[in-house]
């Protein structure tokens, strides 16, 4: 069972062991998006240093966002990321979920939560028709402790309420929906 | 690494603070900005 967010991390960076160099590689965009972060992630990234964005009292990004009118624009698409420099991420170690995760990714479809892959990369591409990688993303999913799944799903939940995608989904697969007791929708 | 597609919806964005820890010699409140501030 995985229930500290800490072994979620260390599954999770076991899973994709080798990706940076699949990246080195990859001609799809790097490092872009903003950034969401679990409340207990934001405290700690915030007590080193890092700035943090606070939306709607109880939601928390990187500051990824240019300045438009005195402001930041929310609305910017695909904001680089504040850490990628020199070809590298410069906080690696202590990135957060939504970056260890990526491939993985979560999607609202049809009012269910589900488990996808993103397609637009070049680690997915060549590990997609590996079984292995479906089966060893499902296997962790399947062990987080009921807890620490809901508080990662319904502040995935929450994110997803105040987007939008005008310039359209993103391009991923499908690998598991959350239903039964795993429905936090 | 995350490459997701997604905007923020500013329609339903009602607060935003930007959160920097401030260094010790320099404190400073949180900046807290509207809406209309975005």
């Amino acid at each position: 069972m995985i229930e500290k967010l800490n072994d979620l991390y260390i599954s999770l960076d076991c899973l994709f062991q080798g990706i940076n160099n699949t990246c080195q590689e990859c001609q799809y965009d790097k490092c872009s998006g903003y950034v969401w972060l679990l409340e207990e992630e934001s405290e700690m990234l915030y007590e080193k240093g890092i700035e943090i964005v606070q939306i709607n009292n109880d939601l928390f990004f990187f500051n990824s966002f240019d300045t438009k009118d005195g402001g930041l624009d929310i609305e910017q698409f695909k904001p680089r990321c504040p850490f990628w420099k020199k070809e590298a991420c410069s906080i690696y170690e202590i990135r957060p979920l939504s970056c260890r995760m990526y491939p993985l990714n979560f999607a609202l479809e049809d009012g269910m939560l589900k488990l996808v892959l993103h397609m637009d990369c070049l680690f997915s591409e060549r590990k997609f028709q590996e079984t292995s990688l479906i089966k060893d993303s499902l296997s962790i999913f399947n062990q987080i402790d009921r807890n620490l799944l809901k508080s990662i799903l319904s502040t995935y939940l929450k994110v997803i309420k105040i987007s939008k995608f005008p310039k359209g989904d993103n391009n991923y697969t499908v690998i598991d929906v959350f239903k039964g007791d795993r429905n936090y929708v | 690494m995350s490459k997701c597609k997604a905007v923020m919806d500013s329609q339903k964005v009602t607060s935003l603070t930007v959160k920097r820890k401030p260094k010790e010699e320099n404190k400073k409140p949180e900046k807290p900005m509207s809406k209309n501030d975005k």
